[in-house]
Protein backbone atom coordinates (compact mmCIF):
# COMPACT_ATOMS: atom_id res chain seq x y z
CA UNK A 1 0.00 0.00 0.00
CA UNK A 2 1.65 3.54 -0.91
CA UNK A 3 1.49 5.89 1.70
CA UNK A 4 -1.14 8.87 1.68
CA UNK A 5 1.96 11.51 2.52
CA UNK A 6 3.45 9.92 -1.23
CA UNK A 7 0.29 11.57 -2.95
CA UNK A 8 0.32 14.60 -0.94
CA UNK A 9 3.89 15.48 -2.26
CA UNK A 10 3.07 15.18 -5.39
CA UNK A 11 -0.45 16.93 -5.12
CA UNK A 12 1.93 19.41 -3.33
CA UNK A 13 4.56 19.40 -6.71
CA UNK A 14 0.96 19.65 -8.77
CA UNK A 15 0.32 22.52 -7.56
CA UNK A 16 3.14 24.39 -9.84
CA UNK A 17 1.40 23.57 -12.94
CA UNK A 18 -1.67 24.41 -14.79
CA UNK A 19 -3.33 21.59 -14.07
CA UNK A 20 -6.24 19.75 -11.21
CA UNK A 21 -4.91 17.38 -9.38
CA UNK A 22 -7.98 14.48 -8.39
CA UNK A 23 -6.84 11.10 -6.52
CA UNK A 24 -8.60 8.02 -8.10
CA UNK A 25 -10.12 5.13 -6.15
CA UNK A 26 -10.85 1.75 -6.82
CA UNK A 27 -13.57 1.03 -4.28
CA UNK A 28 -12.33 0.11 -0.70
CA UNK A 29 -8.84 0.36 -1.90
CA UNK A 30 -6.69 3.03 -1.07
CA UNK A 31 -5.52 5.53 -3.74
CA UNK A 32 -4.76 4.18 -7.41
CA UNK A 33 -3.23 7.06 -8.08
CA UNK A 34 -3.40 10.90 -9.40
CA UNK A 35 -4.98 12.03 -12.41
CA UNK A 36 -3.57 15.33 -13.55
CA UNK A 37 -5.83 17.09 -15.81
CA UNK A 38 -5.19 20.45 -17.40
CA UNK A 39 -7.08 23.11 -15.95
CA UNK A 40 -9.60 23.98 -19.17
CA UNK A 41 -11.06 20.82 -19.16
CA UNK A 42 -14.59 20.88 -17.58
CA UNK A 43 -15.75 18.91 -14.87
CA UNK A 44 -18.28 16.68 -17.10
CA UNK A 45 -14.91 15.88 -19.30
CA UNK A 46 -12.99 14.84 -15.84
CA UNK A 47 -15.80 12.53 -14.78
CA UNK A 48 -16.35 11.10 -17.38
CA UNK A 49 -12.75 10.40 -18.37
CA UNK A 50 -12.84 8.31 -15.39
CA UNK A 51 -15.88 6.70 -15.95
CA UNK A 52 -14.21 5.47 -19.10
CA UNK A 53 -11.16 4.18 -16.80
CA UNK A 54 -13.58 1.90 -15.15
CA UNK A 55 -12.38 4.34 -11.66
CA UNK A 56 -13.68 6.50 -9.32
CA UNK A 57 -12.34 9.67 -7.44
CA UNK A 58 -13.54 10.78 -4.01
CA UNK A 59 -16.44 13.43 -4.28
CA UNK A 60 -17.29 12.42 -7.77
CA UNK A 61 -20.50 13.50 -8.43
CA UNK A 62 -20.71 16.30 -6.02
CA UNK A 63 -18.61 18.71 -8.07
CA UNK A 64 -20.66 19.36 -10.98
CA UNK A 65 -23.88 20.87 -10.76
CA UNK A 66 -25.79 18.72 -13.51
CA UNK A 67 -25.61 15.27 -11.70
CA UNK A 68 -28.07 13.54 -9.33
CA UNK A 69 -28.32 14.73 -6.01
CA UNK A 70 -30.30 12.46 -3.53
CA UNK A 71 -33.11 14.79 -3.35
CA UNK A 72 -33.57 15.63 -6.71
CA UNK A 73 -32.38 15.24 -10.04
CA UNK A 74 -31.32 18.59 -11.75
CA UNK A 75 -33.74 19.56 -14.24
CA UNK A 76 -31.85 19.81 -17.76
CA UNK A 77 -32.94 21.06 -20.83
CA UNK A 78 -32.45 19.63 -24.39
CA UNK A 79 -29.50 22.03 -24.99
CA UNK A 80 -27.75 21.22 -21.66
CA UNK A 81 -27.89 17.57 -22.65
CA UNK A 82 -26.68 18.06 -25.96
CA UNK A 83 -23.94 19.98 -24.77
CA UNK A 84 -23.11 16.93 -22.65
CA UNK A 85 -23.50 14.39 -25.44
CA UNK A 86 -21.25 16.58 -27.55
CA UNK A 87 -18.35 16.55 -25.14
CA UNK A 88 -18.68 12.75 -24.70
CA UNK A 89 -18.79 12.02 -28.34
CA UNK A 90 -15.86 13.92 -29.27
CA UNK A 91 -14.37 11.63 -26.53
CA UNK A 92 -15.44 8.87 -28.05
CA UNK A 93 -13.65 9.96 -30.88
CA UNK A 94 -10.74 10.67 -29.13
CA UNK A 95 -10.40 7.72 -27.42
CA UNK A 96 -12.21 4.98 -29.73
CA UNK A 97 -14.38 3.88 -26.73
CA UNK A 98 -18.20 3.94 -26.95
CA UNK A 99 -20.87 5.92 -25.20
CA UNK A 100 -23.97 4.90 -24.54
CA UNK A 101 -27.09 7.48 -23.50
CA UNK A 102 -29.81 5.75 -22.03
CA UNK A 103 -33.59 7.02 -21.23
CA UNK A 104 -35.67 6.04 -18.22
CA UNK A 105 -39.03 5.90 -18.40
CA UNK A 106 -40.68 5.46 -14.86
CA UNK A 107 -44.45 4.72 -14.62
CA UNK A 108 -46.97 2.60 -13.40
CA UNK A 109 -49.10 -0.33 -14.80
CA UNK A 110 -52.68 1.64 -16.14
CA UNK A 111 -50.76 5.24 -16.74
CA UNK A 112 -50.36 7.79 -14.12
CA UNK A 113 -51.28 11.06 -14.19
CA UNK A 114 -48.34 14.08 -14.56
CA UNK A 115 -48.45 14.90 -11.03
CA UNK A 116 -48.18 10.69 -10.06
CA UNK A 117 -45.06 10.73 -12.37
CA UNK A 118 -43.56 13.26 -11.10
CA UNK A 119 -43.96 11.69 -7.25
CA UNK A 120 -42.47 8.31 -8.89
CA UNK A 121 -39.46 10.09 -10.20
CA UNK A 122 -38.78 11.75 -7.73
CA UNK A 123 -39.00 8.58 -5.52
CA UNK A 124 -36.78 7.10 -7.71
CA UNK A 125 -33.74 9.55 -7.48
CA UNK A 126 -32.45 8.47 -4.19
CA UNK A 127 -32.02 4.72 -4.92
CA UNK A 128 -30.56 4.96 -8.54
CA UNK A 129 -28.54 7.85 -7.58
CA UNK A 130 -26.94 5.73 -4.71
CA UNK A 131 -26.36 2.40 -6.87
CA UNK A 132 -25.67 4.07 -10.27
CA UNK A 133 -22.03 4.69 -9.42
CA UNK A 134 -20.29 7.00 -12.14
CA UNK A 135 -23.54 7.99 -14.12
CA UNK A 136 -25.23 10.94 -14.50
CA UNK A 137 -28.51 10.88 -13.99
CA UNK A 138 -30.93 14.04 -15.65
CA UNK A 139 -34.39 14.40 -15.43
CA UNK A 140 -35.08 16.48 -19.04
CA UNK A 141 -36.77 19.52 -18.36
CA UNK A 142 -40.37 19.35 -20.03
CA UNK A 143 -40.14 15.29 -20.53
CA UNK A 144 -41.38 12.86 -18.44
CA UNK A 145 -38.53 10.46 -18.44
CA UNK A 146 -34.48 10.72 -16.81
CA UNK A 147 -31.70 10.38 -19.34
CA UNK A 148 -28.20 8.40 -18.31
CA UNK A 149 -25.06 8.83 -20.20
CA UNK A 150 -22.98 6.06 -20.07
CA UNK A 151 -19.43 6.85 -20.78
CA UNK A 152 -16.96 3.55 -22.04
CA UNK A 153 -19.98 1.63 -22.36
CA UNK A 154 -20.70 -0.85 -25.78
CA UNK A 155 -24.57 -1.92 -25.93
CA UNK A 156 -24.21 -5.08 -24.05
CA UNK A 157 -22.93 -3.41 -20.70
CA UNK A 158 -25.55 -0.59 -21.72
CA UNK A 159 -28.02 -3.79 -21.24
CA UNK A 160 -26.51 -4.94 -18.54
CA UNK A 161 -26.81 -1.56 -16.94
CA UNK A 162 -30.65 -1.09 -17.80
CA UNK A 163 -31.46 -4.21 -16.13
CA UNK A 164 -29.39 -3.34 -12.77
CA UNK A 165 -31.60 0.24 -12.98
CA UNK A 166 -34.86 -2.28 -13.15
CA UNK A 167 -33.89 -4.65 -10.35
CA UNK A 168 -33.31 -1.62 -8.45
CA UNK A 169 -36.78 0.09 -9.47
CA UNK A 170 -38.35 -3.48 -8.80
CA UNK A 171 -36.59 -3.55 -5.13
CA UNK A 172 -37.88 -0.17 -3.86
CA UNK A 173 -40.87 0.77 -2.18
CA UNK A 174 -43.02 3.34 -3.86
CA UNK A 175 -45.85 5.03 -2.95
CA UNK A 176 -48.74 6.99 -4.14
CA UNK A 177 -51.31 8.47 -2.17
CA UNK A 178 -50.04 6.33 0.54
CA UNK A 179 -50.85 3.48 -1.36
CA UNK A 180 -47.63 0.84 -1.82
CA UNK A 181 -47.21 0.57 -5.80
CA UNK A 182 -44.63 -1.61 -8.25
CA UNK A 183 -43.29 0.87 -11.18
CA UNK A 184 -42.31 -0.28 -14.37
CA UNK A 185 -38.96 1.03 -15.96
CA UNK A 186 -39.26 1.07 -19.65
CA UNK A 187 -35.96 1.75 -21.43
CA UNK A 188 -34.47 2.59 -24.56
CA UNK A 189 -30.47 2.86 -25.42
CA UNK A 190 -28.36 4.19 -28.42
CA UNK A 191 -24.61 3.88 -28.43
CA UNK A 192 -21.84 5.56 -30.48
CA UNK A 193 -18.95 3.95 -31.62
CA UNK A 194 -15.94 5.78 -32.81
CA UNK A 195 -16.57 4.47 -36.58
CA UNK A 196 -20.56 5.77 -36.08
CA UNK A 197 -20.70 9.13 -37.64
CA UNK A 198 -23.47 10.89 -35.17
CA UNK A 199 -24.10 13.94 -33.59
CA UNK A 200 -25.26 14.59 -30.38
CA UNK A 201 -28.91 15.43 -31.71
CA UNK A 202 -29.17 12.29 -33.78
CA UNK A 203 -27.93 9.79 -30.54
CA UNK A 204 -30.63 11.30 -28.84
CA UNK A 205 -33.17 11.52 -31.12
CA UNK A 206 -32.31 7.90 -31.55
CA UNK A 207 -32.28 7.06 -27.55
CA UNK A 208 -35.77 8.63 -27.90
CA UNK A 209 -37.09 6.40 -30.56
CA UNK A 210 -35.96 3.50 -28.95
CA UNK A 211 -37.93 4.31 -25.77
CA UNK A 212 -40.81 4.94 -27.21
CA UNK A 213 -40.40 1.73 -29.47
CA UNK A 214 -39.65 0.06 -25.38
CA UNK A 215 -42.87 1.64 -24.57
CA UNK A 216 -44.74 0.49 -27.64
CA UNK A 217 -43.74 -3.48 -27.31
CA UNK A 218 -45.08 -2.89 -23.26
CA UNK A 219 -43.63 -1.97 -19.54
CA UNK A 220 -40.35 -2.64 -18.15
CA UNK A 221 -38.95 -3.67 -21.89
CA UNK A 222 -35.62 -1.98 -23.07
CA UNK A 223 -34.97 -1.34 -26.28
CA UNK A 224 -31.81 -0.32 -27.76
CA UNK A 225 -30.09 0.81 -31.32
CA UNK A 226 -26.61 -0.09 -32.64
CA UNK A 227 -24.82 -0.86 -35.53
CA UNK A 228 -24.91 -4.55 -34.66
CA UNK A 229 -28.64 -3.76 -36.43
CA UNK A 230 -27.03 -2.84 -39.59
CA UNK A 231 -25.00 -5.79 -39.57
CA UNK A 232 -26.43 -7.29 -42.90
CA UNK A 233 -26.06 -4.07 -44.81
CA UNK A 234 -22.75 -4.57 -45.30
CA UNK A 235 -22.85 -8.36 -46.84
CA UNK A 236 -21.62 -8.23 -50.65
CA UNK A 237 -24.83 -9.08 -52.58
CA UNK A 238 -25.41 -11.09 -55.65
CA UNK A 239 -25.05 -8.24 -57.81
CA UNK A 240 -22.14 -6.94 -56.82
CA UNK A 241 -20.44 -10.30 -57.38
CA UNK A 242 -21.25 -10.39 -60.80
CA UNK A 243 -20.45 -6.88 -61.38
CA UNK A 244 -17.14 -7.65 -59.77
CA UNK A 245 -16.27 -10.53 -61.74
CA UNK A 246 -18.09 -9.22 -65.03
CA UNK A 247 -14.03 -8.31 -66.17
CA UNK A 248 -13.08 -11.56 -65.52
CA UNK A 249 -15.80 -13.41 -67.99
CA UNK A 250 -15.13 -11.08 -70.75
CA UNK A 251 -11.25 -12.64 -70.17
CA UNK A 252 -12.34 -15.71 -70.67
CA UNK A 253 -14.77 -15.44 -73.55
CA UNK B 1 18.53 7.03 -34.12
CA UNK B 2 14.99 8.92 -33.28
CA UNK B 3 14.66 12.24 -35.17
CA UNK B 4 13.65 14.40 -32.46
CA UNK B 5 11.92 17.19 -34.45
CA UNK B 6 8.18 17.15 -34.57
CA UNK B 7 6.56 16.93 -37.86
CA UNK B 8 2.80 16.28 -39.01
CA UNK B 9 2.58 13.13 -39.86
CA UNK B 10 0.37 11.22 -42.26
CA UNK B 11 -1.10 8.28 -41.21
CA UNK B 12 -1.45 5.73 -44.13
CA UNK B 13 -3.14 2.27 -43.41
CA UNK B 14 -2.73 -0.62 -45.81
CA UNK B 15 -5.27 -3.11 -45.83
CA UNK B 16 -6.68 -5.68 -48.02
CA UNK B 17 -10.08 -7.73 -47.27
CA UNK B 18 -7.48 -11.31 -48.10
CA UNK B 19 -4.10 -12.40 -46.96
CA UNK B 20 -1.51 -13.33 -49.22
CA UNK B 21 -1.46 -10.40 -51.98
CA UNK B 22 1.52 -8.86 -51.24
CA UNK B 23 0.48 -6.68 -48.31
CA UNK B 24 3.60 -6.74 -46.16
CA UNK B 25 6.00 -6.69 -49.51
CA UNK B 26 4.44 -3.77 -50.22
CA UNK B 27 4.16 -2.10 -47.10
CA UNK B 28 7.68 -2.21 -46.23
CA UNK B 29 9.30 -1.52 -49.65
CA UNK B 30 7.51 1.55 -49.77
CA UNK B 31 8.27 2.28 -46.26
CA UNK B 32 12.33 2.09 -47.78
CA UNK B 33 11.06 4.26 -50.99
CA UNK B 34 9.83 6.72 -48.75
CA UNK B 35 12.92 6.86 -46.19
CA UNK B 36 15.31 6.78 -49.47
CA UNK B 37 13.73 10.25 -50.69
CA UNK B 38 14.77 11.45 -47.15
CA UNK B 39 11.16 11.22 -45.23
CA UNK B 40 11.35 10.04 -41.94
CA UNK B 41 8.84 6.96 -41.62
CA UNK B 42 7.43 4.57 -39.17
CA UNK B 43 5.81 1.30 -39.95
CA UNK B 44 3.58 -0.50 -37.91
CA UNK B 45 2.96 -3.89 -38.31
CA UNK B 46 -0.65 -3.79 -37.67
CA UNK B 47 -1.12 -7.70 -37.86
CA UNK B 48 -0.99 -7.86 -34.11
CA UNK B 49 -1.47 -11.59 -33.70
CA UNK B 50 0.30 -12.77 -36.41
CA UNK B 51 2.91 -10.00 -37.27
CA UNK B 52 5.59 -10.77 -40.15
CA UNK B 53 6.75 -7.45 -40.93
CA UNK B 54 10.14 -8.63 -38.80
CA UNK B 55 10.32 -11.67 -41.29
CA UNK B 56 10.32 -9.83 -44.13
CA UNK B 57 13.08 -7.68 -43.09
CA UNK B 58 15.03 -10.39 -41.60
CA UNK B 59 14.77 -8.88 -37.68
CA UNK B 60 15.45 -10.29 -34.65
CA UNK B 61 12.93 -8.68 -32.26
CA UNK B 62 12.95 -9.02 -28.88
CA UNK B 63 9.95 -6.38 -27.65
CA UNK B 64 6.69 -5.62 -29.44
CA UNK B 65 3.63 -4.07 -29.10
CA UNK B 66 2.29 -6.65 -26.90
CA UNK B 67 4.90 -5.21 -24.02
CA UNK B 68 3.25 -2.30 -24.27
CA UNK B 69 -0.59 -2.98 -24.29
CA UNK B 70 0.40 -6.07 -21.60
CA UNK B 71 3.47 -4.63 -19.58
CA UNK B 72 2.85 -0.62 -20.58
CA UNK B 73 6.66 -0.60 -21.78
CA UNK B 74 7.42 2.56 -23.50
CA UNK B 75 7.11 2.06 -27.03
CA UNK B 76 10.14 3.90 -28.23
CA UNK B 77 12.06 1.38 -26.54
CA UNK B 78 9.91 -1.37 -28.97
CA UNK B 79 11.05 0.52 -31.96
CA UNK B 80 13.67 -1.16 -34.42
CA UNK B 81 15.82 0.96 -36.89
CA UNK B 82 15.79 -0.15 -40.24
CA UNK B 83 17.88 2.88 -41.45
CA UNK B 84 18.14 6.66 -39.83
CA UNK B 85 14.72 7.35 -41.76
CA UNK B 86 12.92 3.79 -41.83
CA UNK B 87 11.80 2.55 -37.87
CA UNK B 88 9.64 -0.32 -37.66
CA UNK B 89 7.39 -0.91 -34.66
CA UNK B 90 6.62 -5.02 -34.20
CA UNK B 91 4.50 -6.75 -33.36
CA UNK B 92 3.96 -10.45 -31.58
CA UNK B 93 3.28 -13.48 -33.66
CA UNK B 94 0.77 -16.59 -32.49
CA UNK B 95 -0.63 -14.68 -29.95
CA UNK B 96 -4.24 -14.95 -30.10
CA UNK B 97 -4.79 -12.16 -27.62
CA UNK B 98 -3.14 -9.56 -29.45
CA UNK B 99 -5.49 -10.33 -32.49
CA UNK B 100 -8.68 -9.10 -30.13
CA UNK B 101 -7.71 -6.49 -28.08
CA UNK B 102 -10.83 -4.47 -25.74
CA UNK B 103 -11.45 -1.25 -26.78
CA UNK B 104 -9.49 -0.02 -23.60
CA UNK B 105 -6.31 -1.74 -25.05
CA UNK B 106 -7.18 -0.53 -28.39
CA UNK B 107 -7.41 3.64 -26.66
CA UNK B 108 -4.67 2.60 -24.65
CA UNK B 109 -2.16 1.51 -28.11
CA UNK B 110 -3.73 4.60 -29.92
CA UNK B 111 -2.97 6.86 -26.91
CA UNK B 112 0.69 5.48 -26.45
CA UNK B 113 0.98 5.80 -30.46
CA UNK B 114 -0.26 9.05 -30.84
CA UNK B 115 2.93 9.89 -28.16
CA UNK B 116 5.77 8.86 -30.52
CA UNK B 117 4.21 9.48 -34.37
CA UNK B 118 5.17 13.41 -34.04
CA UNK B 119 8.66 12.02 -34.97
CA UNK B 120 7.96 11.03 -37.97
CA UNK B 121 7.07 12.21 -41.25
CA UNK B 122 4.87 9.35 -42.82
CA UNK B 123 3.03 6.72 -40.84
CA UNK B 124 2.51 3.35 -42.25
CA UNK B 125 0.23 0.83 -40.76
CA UNK B 126 0.38 -2.85 -42.61
CA UNK B 127 -2.89 -4.61 -41.13
CA UNK B 128 -4.16 -7.89 -40.91
CA UNK B 129 -6.06 -9.55 -43.04
CA UNK B 130 -9.89 -9.29 -42.51
CA UNK B 131 -12.02 -7.21 -41.65
CA UNK B 132 -11.83 -7.46 -37.94
CA UNK B 133 -11.60 -5.05 -35.19
CA UNK B 134 -8.00 -3.92 -35.28
CA UNK B 135 -8.66 -3.74 -39.17
CA UNK B 136 -10.97 -1.57 -38.95
CA UNK B 137 -9.61 0.72 -35.88
CA UNK B 138 -6.35 1.42 -37.49
CA UNK B 139 -7.95 2.33 -41.02
CA UNK B 140 -10.48 4.57 -39.22
CA UNK B 141 -6.89 5.99 -37.11
CA UNK B 142 -5.56 6.69 -40.31
CA UNK B 143 -5.98 9.74 -42.71
CA UNK B 144 -5.57 7.93 -45.94
CA UNK B 145 -6.41 4.21 -47.12
CA UNK B 146 -4.81 2.00 -49.18
CA UNK B 147 -6.42 -1.08 -50.57
CA UNK B 148 -4.17 -3.63 -52.46
CA UNK B 149 -5.81 -5.98 -54.72
CA UNK B 150 -4.92 -8.24 -57.30
CA UNK B 151 -7.07 -9.57 -60.48
CA UNK B 152 -8.34 -12.77 -58.60
CA UNK B 153 -12.04 -13.03 -57.85
CA UNK B 154 -11.26 -13.74 -54.35
CA UNK B 155 -8.75 -10.91 -53.74
CA UNK B 156 -11.84 -8.60 -55.38
CA UNK B 157 -14.50 -9.60 -53.30
CA UNK B 158 -12.71 -9.37 -50.34
CA UNK B 159 -11.31 -6.13 -50.80
CA UNK B 160 -14.44 -4.73 -51.90
CA UNK B 161 -16.63 -6.59 -49.04
CA UNK B 162 -13.84 -4.37 -46.80
CA UNK B 163 -14.25 -1.20 -48.18
CA UNK B 164 -18.02 -1.51 -47.96
CA UNK B 165 -17.49 -1.85 -44.39
CA UNK B 166 -15.11 0.99 -43.84
CA UNK B 167 -17.60 3.04 -46.08
CA UNK B 168 -20.97 2.02 -44.32
CA UNK B 169 -20.04 1.96 -40.78
CA UNK B 170 -17.10 4.15 -40.41
CA UNK B 171 -18.21 6.95 -43.11
CA UNK B 172 -14.42 6.25 -44.96
CA UNK B 173 -15.27 7.54 -48.39
CA UNK B 174 -11.73 7.83 -49.57
CA UNK B 175 -9.87 4.68 -51.17
CA UNK B 176 -6.22 4.61 -53.38
CA UNK B 177 -6.18 1.27 -54.66
CA UNK B 178 -3.01 -0.59 -55.40
CA UNK B 179 -3.19 -3.61 -58.11
CA UNK B 180 -0.59 -6.03 -57.51
CA UNK B 181 0.08 -9.22 -59.28
CA UNK B 182 -0.63 -7.75 -62.93
CA UNK B 183 0.42 -9.95 -65.69
CA UNK B 184 0.08 -6.81 -68.20
CA UNK B 185 -0.72 -2.94 -68.06
CA UNK B 186 -3.93 -3.37 -69.93
CA UNK B 187 -5.25 -5.96 -66.99
CA UNK B 188 -4.06 -3.09 -64.11
CA UNK B 189 -5.59 -0.89 -66.01
CA UNK B 190 -9.05 -3.33 -66.58
CA UNK B 191 -9.01 -4.24 -62.58
CA UNK B 192 -9.05 -0.64 -61.65
CA UNK B 193 -11.93 0.61 -63.97
CA UNK B 194 -13.99 -2.65 -62.93
CA UNK B 195 -13.38 -1.90 -59.29
CA UNK B 196 -14.38 1.51 -59.49
CA UNK B 197 -17.53 0.60 -61.38
CA UNK B 198 -18.93 -1.15 -58.92
CA UNK B 199 -17.54 1.01 -55.79
CA UNK B 200 -19.38 4.43 -58.09
CA UNK B 201 -22.68 1.99 -58.37
CA UNK B 202 -22.75 0.52 -55.23
CA UNK B 203 -21.33 2.53 -52.48
CA UNK B 204 -21.09 5.70 -54.64
CA UNK B 205 -17.48 6.34 -53.89
CA UNK B 206 -14.91 7.27 -56.22
CA UNK B 207 -11.95 5.44 -55.38
CA UNK B 208 -8.12 6.71 -56.96
CA UNK B 209 -5.53 4.62 -58.37
CA UNK B 210 -2.25 4.45 -56.15
CA UNK B 211 -0.28 1.98 -58.74
CA UNK B 212 0.35 -1.01 -60.34
CA UNK B 213 2.92 -3.92 -59.79
CA UNK B 214 3.75 -6.11 -62.27
CA UNK B 215 4.47 -10.08 -61.62
CA UNK B 216 8.15 -10.08 -61.03
CA UNK B 217 10.36 -12.60 -60.09
CA UNK B 218 12.30 -10.12 -57.64
CA UNK B 219 9.39 -9.97 -55.29
CA UNK B 220 9.84 -13.48 -54.06
CA UNK B 221 13.27 -13.86 -54.27
CA UNK B 222 13.54 -10.92 -52.18
CA UNK B 223 11.35 -11.92 -49.79
CA UNK B 224 13.39 -15.43 -49.48
CA UNK B 225 16.60 -13.11 -48.72
CA UNK B 226 14.58 -11.25 -46.20
CA UNK B 227 15.41 -8.00 -47.76
CA UNK B 228 13.08 -5.34 -49.35
CA UNK B 229 13.75 -5.62 -53.10
CA UNK B 230 13.99 -2.20 -53.53
CA UNK B 231 17.44 -2.14 -52.06
CA UNK B 232 17.89 -6.07 -53.05
CA UNK B 233 17.38 -5.33 -56.55
CA UNK B 234 16.66 -1.65 -57.49
CA UNK B 235 16.64 -1.68 -60.84
CA UNK B 236 13.62 -4.02 -60.77
CA UNK B 237 10.07 -3.79 -62.49
CA UNK B 238 8.56 -3.65 -59.42
CA UNK B 239 10.94 -1.51 -57.67
CA UNK B 240 10.51 1.48 -60.23
CA UNK B 241 6.83 0.98 -59.61
CA UNK B 242 7.01 0.95 -55.74
CA UNK B 243 9.08 4.18 -56.59
CA UNK B 244 6.09 5.77 -58.56
CA UNK B 245 4.04 5.00 -55.95
CA UNK B 246 6.15 6.70 -53.16
CA UNK B 247 6.02 10.24 -55.69
CA UNK B 248 2.52 9.86 -55.77
CA UNK B 249 2.30 9.32 -51.82
CA UNK B 250 4.85 12.36 -51.21
CA UNK B 251 1.86 14.53 -53.12
CA UNK B 252 -1.20 13.54 -50.82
Amino acid sequence: MIPDTFFSKLEEEARHYPVNCFRLANGAKGPLGLLLVTENRSGHEIESAVAALGLSRPGLGKKTTKTATAEQADQLGREDLLQLLSIELDRVHRTRLPCALLLLDISKKGGPTRKQKEQLMAQAVPPLSDALHQIDLFSLDGQNHFALILPGTNVGKARNRAKEIQQIINHTDFSLAEKKITPTATMGIAVCHAYDTLSASQLLDMAAEELDRALKSGPDSICHYSADRREDSCQVTVEERAQLFSFLQKDTA
Amino acid sequence: MIATSYHNPKIICISSGKGGVGKTSFTVNLATALSDKGKQVLLIDGDLGLANVDVVLGLNVRHTIRETIEEGRDLLASLVEINPGFMVLPASSGVPEMANLSLEEQAFLTSSLEEIIDRFDYVLIDTAAGIGDSVMWFNTWAHENIVIITPDPTSLTDAYALMKVLHSRHGRNHFHLMINSVKSKKEGQEVFANMSLVLERFLKITPRQIGAMHQDSSVSNAIRQQKPFFLAAPESRASKEIDAVADRILAF
